[in-house]
Protein backbone atom coordinates (compact mmCIF):
# COMPACT_ATOMS: atom_id res chain seq x y z
CA UNK A 1 0.00 0.00 0.00
CA UNK A 2 1.62 3.44 -1.18
CA UNK A 3 2.22 5.69 1.46
CA UNK A 4 0.00 8.70 2.17
CA UNK A 5 1.61 12.01 0.43
CA UNK A 6 3.02 14.08 3.22
CA UNK A 7 2.21 17.37 0.73
CA UNK A 8 -0.68 19.38 2.17
CA UNK A 9 -3.72 19.42 -0.49
CA UNK A 10 -3.57 23.09 -1.24
CA UNK A 11 0.00 22.51 -2.10
CA UNK A 12 -0.46 18.98 -4.28
CA UNK A 13 -3.07 20.85 -6.37
CA UNK A 14 -1.16 23.35 -7.24
CA UNK A 15 2.10 21.12 -7.78
CA UNK A 16 -0.51 19.06 -10.48
CA UNK A 17 -2.32 21.90 -12.40
CA UNK A 18 -5.26 20.46 -11.11
CA UNK A 19 -6.79 23.49 -9.91
CA UNK A 20 -9.35 24.22 -12.43
CA UNK A 21 -12.04 21.53 -11.61
CA UNK A 22 -14.65 24.56 -11.46
CA UNK A 23 -13.90 25.92 -14.54
CA UNK A 24 -14.57 22.03 -15.87
CA UNK A 25 -17.62 22.34 -14.79
CA UNK A 26 -18.54 25.27 -17.12
CA UNK A 27 -19.91 25.60 -20.09
CA UNK A 28 -20.35 27.93 -22.72
CA UNK A 29 -23.84 29.66 -23.36
CA UNK A 30 -24.87 30.63 -27.09
CA UNK A 31 -27.25 32.97 -26.25
CA UNK A 32 -24.71 35.45 -27.19
CA UNK A 33 -24.47 36.79 -30.84
CA UNK A 34 -20.16 35.97 -31.62
CA UNK A 35 -18.72 39.55 -32.17
CA UNK A 36 -21.09 41.68 -30.63
CA UNK A 37 -22.32 42.98 -27.36
CA UNK A 38 -25.87 45.28 -26.19
CA UNK A 39 -24.87 48.66 -25.42
CA UNK A 40 -26.90 48.96 -22.54
CA UNK A 41 -27.15 52.85 -22.62
CA UNK A 42 -28.12 52.56 -26.66
CA UNK A 43 -29.58 49.76 -26.85
CA UNK A 44 -27.55 48.99 -29.90
CA UNK A 45 -25.43 46.10 -30.15
CA UNK A 46 -21.63 46.85 -30.34
CA UNK A 47 -19.04 45.35 -32.00
CA UNK A 48 -16.05 43.74 -30.43
CA UNK A 49 -12.81 42.81 -31.22
CA UNK A 50 -11.57 39.05 -31.53
CA UNK A 51 -13.24 36.07 -32.85
CA UNK A 52 -16.27 35.93 -30.34
CA UNK A 53 -17.55 37.17 -26.95
CA UNK A 54 -18.34 33.53 -25.06
CA UNK A 55 -20.01 34.28 -21.98
CA UNK A 56 -20.34 30.87 -19.35
CA UNK A 57 -23.09 29.80 -17.86
CA UNK A 58 -22.97 29.48 -14.41
CA UNK A 59 -24.81 30.63 -11.80
CA UNK A 60 -22.97 33.25 -10.74
CA UNK A 61 -22.66 34.86 -13.66
CA UNK A 62 -25.36 37.05 -14.98
CA UNK A 63 -25.89 36.24 -18.60
CA UNK A 64 -27.57 39.29 -19.92
CA UNK A 65 -26.70 43.01 -19.65
CA UNK A 66 -30.30 43.58 -17.80
CA UNK A 67 -29.29 41.01 -14.86
CA UNK A 68 -25.58 42.85 -14.42
CA UNK A 69 -27.14 46.09 -14.52
CA UNK A 70 -29.88 44.94 -11.70
CA UNK A 71 -27.17 43.47 -9.80
CA UNK A 72 -24.98 46.80 -10.09
CA UNK A 73 -27.85 49.06 -8.99
CA UNK A 74 -28.96 46.61 -6.07
CA UNK A 75 -25.20 46.73 -5.03
CA UNK A 76 -25.37 51.01 -4.72
CA UNK A 77 -28.55 50.85 -2.92
CA UNK A 78 -27.10 47.96 -0.43
CA UNK A 79 -23.56 50.35 -0.33
CA UNK A 80 -25.44 53.40 0.85
CA UNK A 81 -26.15 55.09 -2.07
CA UNK A 82 -29.54 55.96 -0.86
CA UNK A 83 -28.91 54.65 2.86
CA UNK A 84 -25.99 56.74 4.47
CA UNK A 85 -26.54 54.09 7.66
CA UNK A 86 -25.66 50.99 5.35
CA UNK A 87 -22.18 53.00 4.00
CA UNK A 88 -21.22 54.32 7.14
CA UNK A 89 -21.25 50.91 9.01
CA UNK A 90 -18.89 49.93 5.56
CA UNK A 91 -16.52 52.75 6.32
CA UNK A 92 -16.18 52.02 9.85
CA UNK A 93 -15.73 48.09 9.58
CA UNK A 94 -12.64 49.10 6.64
CA UNK A 95 -11.02 52.05 9.03
CA UNK A 96 -11.40 49.37 11.79
CA UNK A 97 -9.59 46.34 9.39
CA UNK A 98 -6.91 48.79 7.96
CA UNK A 99 -5.96 49.39 11.65
CA UNK A 100 -5.83 45.92 12.55
CA UNK A 101 -3.53 44.77 9.62
CA UNK A 102 0.26 44.64 10.45
CA UNK A 103 3.33 46.16 9.27
CA UNK A 104 3.94 43.39 7.11
CA UNK A 105 0.88 43.62 4.78
CA UNK A 106 2.05 46.81 3.64
CA UNK A 107 5.75 46.86 1.34
CA UNK A 108 5.48 50.67 1.22
CA UNK A 109 5.65 51.88 5.02
CA UNK A 110 2.05 51.68 6.36
CA UNK A 111 1.47 55.81 7.20
CA UNK B 1 1.46 43.89 -8.02
CA UNK B 2 -2.10 43.92 -7.10
CA UNK B 3 -3.69 43.68 -10.18
CA UNK B 4 -1.35 40.87 -10.90
CA UNK B 5 -1.83 38.89 -7.91
CA UNK B 6 -6.23 39.47 -8.72
CA UNK B 7 -5.23 38.07 -12.12
CA UNK B 8 -3.65 34.98 -10.64
CA UNK B 9 -6.48 34.45 -8.14
CA UNK B 10 -9.20 34.39 -11.37
CA UNK B 11 -11.27 31.19 -12.55
CA UNK B 12 -9.67 30.56 -15.70
CA UNK B 13 -11.47 27.83 -18.62
CA UNK B 14 -9.31 24.44 -19.04
CA UNK B 15 -8.30 25.29 -22.51
CA UNK B 16 -7.06 28.41 -22.28
CA UNK B 17 -3.34 29.38 -21.31
CA UNK B 18 -4.14 31.86 -18.43
CA UNK B 19 -2.50 35.01 -19.92
CA UNK B 20 -2.47 38.98 -18.58
CA UNK B 21 -2.25 42.06 -21.09
CA UNK B 22 -1.22 45.18 -19.82
CA UNK B 23 -1.25 48.04 -21.66
CA UNK B 24 0.36 51.38 -20.76
CA UNK B 25 -0.12 54.73 -22.64
CA UNK B 26 0.77 58.59 -21.35
CA UNK B 27 -2.66 58.55 -18.67
CA UNK B 28 -3.89 55.34 -19.14
CA UNK B 29 -3.01 51.53 -17.72
CA UNK B 30 -5.65 48.85 -19.54
CA UNK B 31 -4.89 45.25 -17.98
CA UNK B 32 -6.91 42.49 -19.91
CA UNK B 33 -7.20 38.78 -18.81
CA UNK B 34 -8.34 35.98 -20.81
CA UNK B 35 -10.58 34.72 -17.41
CA UNK B 36 -13.83 33.12 -17.80
CA UNK B 37 -15.67 36.56 -16.06
CA UNK B 38 -16.63 38.16 -13.03
CA UNK B 39 -19.35 36.55 -11.17
CA UNK B 40 -21.79 38.29 -9.05
CA UNK B 41 -19.69 37.64 -6.00
CA UNK B 42 -16.57 38.99 -7.43
CA UNK B 43 -18.38 42.00 -7.91
CA UNK B 44 -19.62 42.12 -4.62
CA UNK B 45 -16.08 41.37 -3.45
CA UNK B 46 -14.57 44.38 -5.24
CA UNK B 47 -17.14 46.89 -3.97
CA UNK B 48 -16.56 45.74 -0.11
CA UNK B 49 -13.83 45.70 2.11
CA UNK B 50 -13.14 42.55 4.29
CA UNK B 51 -16.14 40.28 1.51
CA UNK B 52 -13.23 38.97 -0.77
CA UNK B 53 -14.87 35.82 -2.54
CA UNK B 54 -11.72 33.86 -1.40
CA UNK B 55 -12.12 33.73 2.24
CA UNK B 56 -13.98 31.05 3.28
CA UNK B 57 -14.29 28.98 -0.41
CA UNK B 58 -12.19 26.01 -0.65
CA UNK B 59 -10.32 28.27 -3.41
CA UNK B 60 -9.24 30.73 -0.31
CA UNK B 61 -6.57 28.23 1.31
CA UNK B 62 -5.41 28.46 -2.90
CA UNK B 63 -5.34 32.09 -3.44
CA UNK B 64 -3.13 34.69 -2.88
CA UNK B 65 -4.90 37.40 -1.60
CA UNK B 66 -7.54 37.82 0.54
CA UNK B 67 -10.06 40.43 2.80
CA UNK B 68 -11.17 42.35 -0.60
CA UNK B 69 -8.59 45.03 0.62
CA UNK B 70 -6.52 44.74 -2.54
CA UNK B 71 -8.22 46.35 -5.18
CA UNK B 72 -9.13 49.75 -3.82
CA UNK B 73 -5.35 50.01 -4.15
CA UNK B 74 -5.79 50.85 -7.45
CA UNK B 75 -7.29 54.73 -6.08
CA UNK B 76 -3.70 55.28 -5.19
CA UNK B 77 -2.93 55.73 -8.75
CA UNK B 78 -6.32 56.01 -10.69
CA UNK B 79 -9.05 58.31 -10.35
CA UNK B 80 -11.42 56.69 -12.07
CA UNK B 81 -11.28 52.68 -12.88
CA UNK B 82 -13.73 51.46 -15.86
CA UNK B 83 -14.15 47.79 -15.67
CA UNK B 84 -16.06 45.46 -18.56
CA UNK B 85 -16.17 41.59 -17.98
CA UNK B 86 -19.22 39.48 -19.42
CA UNK B 87 -21.93 41.05 -19.51
CA UNK B 88 -21.13 44.02 -16.52
CA UNK B 89 -19.53 47.28 -17.33
CA UNK B 90 -19.38 49.76 -14.73
CA UNK B 91 -16.71 52.67 -13.37
CA UNK B 92 -15.62 53.51 -9.90
CA UNK B 93 -14.42 56.90 -9.47
CA UNK B 94 -12.12 58.68 -6.66
CA UNK B 95 -14.33 61.14 -5.91
CA UNK B 96 -15.37 59.98 -2.93
CA UNK B 97 -15.42 57.55 -0.31
CA UNK B 98 -18.43 56.06 -1.33
CA UNK B 99 -18.06 56.30 -5.22
CA UNK B 100 -14.50 54.11 -4.16
CA UNK B 101 -17.18 51.24 -3.18
CA UNK B 102 -20.14 52.03 -5.16
CA UNK B 103 -20.35 51.24 -9.18
CA UNK B 104 -21.88 53.26 -11.38
CA UNK B 105 -22.97 51.46 -14.47
CA UNK B 106 -20.76 52.83 -17.71
CA UNK B 107 -19.63 52.06 -20.93
CA UNK B 108 -16.40 50.99 -21.26
CA UNK B 109 -14.62 53.87 -22.51
CA UNK B 110 -11.99 51.57 -25.16
CA UNK B 111 -13.39 49.04 -27.16
CA UNK B 112 -13.70 45.83 -25.38
CA UNK B 113 -11.34 42.61 -26.00
CA UNK B 114 -13.72 39.73 -26.45
CA UNK B 115 -13.75 36.80 -23.74
CA UNK B 116 -11.51 39.43 -21.71
CA UNK B 117 -12.08 41.03 -18.01
CA UNK B 118 -10.55 44.12 -19.14
CA UNK B 119 -9.97 46.35 -16.29
CA UNK B 120 -9.27 50.76 -17.69
CA UNK B 121 -7.21 52.71 -14.83
CA UNK B 122 -7.09 56.53 -15.70
CA UNK B 123 -3.63 57.35 -13.73
CA UNK B 124 -2.99 60.59 -11.95
CA UNK B 125 -0.10 62.95 -13.72
CA UNK B 126 2.48 62.11 -10.62
CA UNK B 127 2.18 58.14 -11.16
CA UNK B 128 1.84 58.63 -14.69
CA UNK B 129 5.80 58.06 -15.51
CA UNK B 130 6.50 55.55 -12.61
CA UNK B 131 3.59 53.51 -13.74
CA UNK B 132 5.30 53.26 -17.31
CA UNK B 133 8.75 52.79 -15.82
CA UNK B 134 8.11 49.91 -13.60
CA UNK B 135 6.21 48.40 -15.96
CA UNK B 136 9.35 48.49 -18.25
CA UNK B 137 11.46 47.24 -15.15
CA UNK B 138 8.83 44.12 -14.70
CA UNK B 139 10.85 41.21 -14.87
CA UNK B 140 9.81 37.50 -15.60
CA UNK B 141 10.81 36.08 -12.25
CA UNK B 142 7.83 37.70 -11.19
CA UNK B 143 5.52 34.67 -12.56
CA UNK B 144 8.03 32.30 -10.93
CA UNK B 145 5.77 31.60 -7.40
CA UNK B 146 2.32 32.31 -9.04
CA UNK B 147 -0.43 29.32 -9.20
CA UNK B 148 -1.76 29.94 -12.56
CA UNK B 149 -1.00 32.87 -14.42
CA UNK B 150 1.55 31.76 -17.28
CA UNK B 151 2.31 34.80 -19.02
CA UNK B 152 1.81 38.89 -19.12
CA UNK B 153 1.88 40.41 -22.29
CA UNK B 154 3.41 44.14 -21.52
CA UNK B 155 2.88 46.63 -24.19
CA UNK B 156 4.13 50.11 -23.39
CA UNK B 157 3.80 53.52 -25.74
CA UNK B 158 5.65 56.26 -23.82
CA UNK B 159 4.79 59.48 -24.80
CA UNK B 160 8.18 59.61 -26.91
CA UNK B 161 10.34 56.90 -28.09
CA UNK B 162 8.97 54.22 -30.22
CA UNK B 163 6.17 51.40 -28.55
CA UNK B 164 7.92 48.58 -26.34
CA UNK B 165 6.42 45.32 -26.00
CA UNK B 166 7.60 42.08 -24.15
CA UNK B 167 5.95 38.74 -23.25
CA UNK B 168 7.20 37.47 -20.42
CA UNK B 169 6.30 33.55 -19.73
CA UNK B 170 7.07 30.27 -17.63
CA UNK B 171 6.77 26.90 -18.65
CA UNK B 172 6.35 24.44 -16.04
CA UNK B 173 6.73 20.84 -15.55
CA UNK B 174 5.13 18.27 -14.03
CA UNK B 175 6.66 17.29 -10.56
CA UNK B 176 8.30 14.17 -10.42
CA UNK B 177 8.52 12.08 -7.35
CA UNK B 178 11.05 14.51 -5.22
CA UNK B 179 8.84 17.29 -5.47
CA UNK B 180 11.02 19.44 -7.43
CA UNK B 181 9.35 21.39 -10.00
CA UNK B 182 11.25 22.95 -13.08
CA UNK B 183 10.23 26.23 -13.84
CA UNK B 184 11.57 27.81 -17.10
CA UNK B 185 10.84 32.31 -17.34
CA UNK B 186 11.18 33.70 -20.65
CA UNK B 187 12.63 35.75 -22.37
CA UNK B 188 15.56 34.75 -20.09
CA UNK B 189 14.91 31.30 -20.44
CA UNK B 190 16.26 30.64 -17.24
CA UNK B 191 15.18 27.57 -15.72
CA UNK B 192 14.74 26.95 -12.15
CA UNK B 193 14.21 24.20 -10.00
CA UNK B 194 11.24 24.61 -7.44
CA UNK B 195 11.62 22.47 -4.50
CA UNK B 196 8.61 22.64 -2.10
CA UNK B 197 9.23 21.49 1.64
CA UNK B 198 5.66 21.25 3.37
CA UNK B 199 5.69 21.74 7.38
CA UNK B 200 4.10 21.87 10.58
CA UNK B 201 3.85 25.51 12.00
CA UNK B 202 6.55 25.59 14.86
CA UNK B 203 4.37 28.33 16.63
CA UNK B 204 0.94 26.42 16.34
CA UNK B 205 -0.45 29.25 14.39
CA UNK B 206 -3.12 29.07 11.74
CA UNK B 207 -3.48 30.75 8.90
CA UNK B 208 -6.70 30.08 6.93
CA UNK B 209 -7.16 27.37 9.33
CA UNK B 210 -4.39 25.55 8.21
CA UNK B 211 -1.34 24.76 10.57
CA UNK B 212 0.53 23.24 7.47
CA UNK B 213 3.11 25.68 5.67
CA UNK B 214 4.71 25.12 2.94
CA UNK B 215 8.22 26.65 2.00
CA UNK B 216 9.21 26.94 -1.80
CA UNK B 217 13.07 27.48 -2.75
CA UNK B 218 13.97 28.52 -6.49
CA UNK B 219 17.45 27.41 -7.74
CA UNK B 220 18.52 29.28 -10.87
CA UNK B 221 19.72 25.88 -13.02
CA UNK B 222 21.22 26.62 -16.14
CA UNK B 223 23.77 24.81 -16.89
CA UNK B 224 26.70 27.75 -17.25
CA UNK B 225 25.89 28.03 -13.59
CA UNK B 226 27.56 24.72 -13.30
CA UNK B 227 30.38 25.12 -15.24
CA UNK B 228 31.23 28.82 -14.03
CA UNK B 229 34.79 28.35 -12.23
CA UNK B 230 33.93 31.75 -10.66
CA UNK B 231 32.45 32.17 -7.25
CA UNK B 232 28.36 32.02 -6.88
CA UNK B 233 26.87 35.16 -6.56
CA UNK B 234 25.89 35.80 -2.92
CA UNK B 235 23.25 38.78 -3.23
CA UNK B 236 20.30 39.12 -1.50
CA UNK B 237 17.11 37.80 -2.98
CA UNK B 238 13.84 38.70 -2.88
CA UNK B 239 11.55 36.84 -0.44
CA UNK B 240 8.14 36.07 -1.85
CA UNK B 241 4.34 35.39 -0.85
CA UNK B 242 3.60 34.52 -4.45
CA UNK B 243 4.88 37.99 -5.55
CA UNK B 244 7.81 40.08 -4.46
CA UNK B 245 7.72 41.17 -1.50
CA UNK B 246 10.81 42.71 -0.06
CA UNK B 247 14.77 41.86 0.41
CA UNK B 248 15.15 40.42 3.84
CA UNK B 249 18.79 39.58 3.89
CA UNK B 250 18.82 36.50 2.65
CA UNK B 251 21.72 35.04 0.68
CA UNK B 252 22.56 31.60 0.04
CA UNK B 253 20.46 28.92 1.43
CA UNK B 254 22.91 25.90 1.47
CA UNK B 255 23.39 25.91 -2.16
CA UNK B 256 25.96 27.38 -4.52
CA UNK B 257 23.29 29.00 -6.18
CA UNK B 258 21.30 32.51 -5.35
CA UNK B 259 17.41 31.46 -4.01
CA UNK B 260 14.41 33.08 -4.12
CA UNK B 261 11.90 32.33 -0.88
CA UNK B 262 8.80 32.19 -1.22
CA UNK B 263 6.79 32.22 2.21
CA UNK B 264 2.58 30.56 1.62
CA UNK B 265 1.88 32.00 5.18
CA UNK B 266 2.97 35.06 6.96
CA UNK B 267 3.05 32.92 9.94
CA UNK B 268 6.30 31.64 10.23
CA UNK B 269 8.66 34.44 12.57
CA UNK B 270 11.21 35.43 10.11
CA UNK B 271 13.71 34.64 13.18
CA UNK B 272 12.74 31.01 12.62
CA UNK B 273 13.08 31.08 9.06
CA UNK B 274 16.42 32.98 9.20
CA UNK B 275 17.29 30.08 11.80
CA UNK B 276 16.46 27.16 8.89
CA UNK B 277 18.20 28.85 5.87
CA UNK B 278 21.32 29.83 7.73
Amino acid sequence: MPEPDPTPAHARGRLRGSRLSRAKRLAVSDDCSPDTRLNARTGKRQKVSGDSFPVLAHPGIPQSVSEAQQHIAAIRTEKGVDNAGTFMKDLGAAMDLYDSLPPQCFPIEKS
Amino acid sequence: MELIQNSDDNSYAEMKVPRMTITYKPGCLRIDTNEIGFSKSDVEAICSIGQSTKVGSKKHSEATGEKGVGFKSVFGVSDRVFITSGHYSFMFSNTTSLDRLAPTWAEFPESPTAGHTTILLYLYPDWDAKVAAELQNLDATVLLFLRQLQEINVCISPSSGPPISRRLARQTCSPDDSGLVSLTLYPNDISHVVYHHAFESPVGAKWRGQSNKVISLAFPSNIEYYHSTEAPAHAHQQVYAYLPIRDYGFKVITSLFPCHVILLSYSPPLKWLERCTN
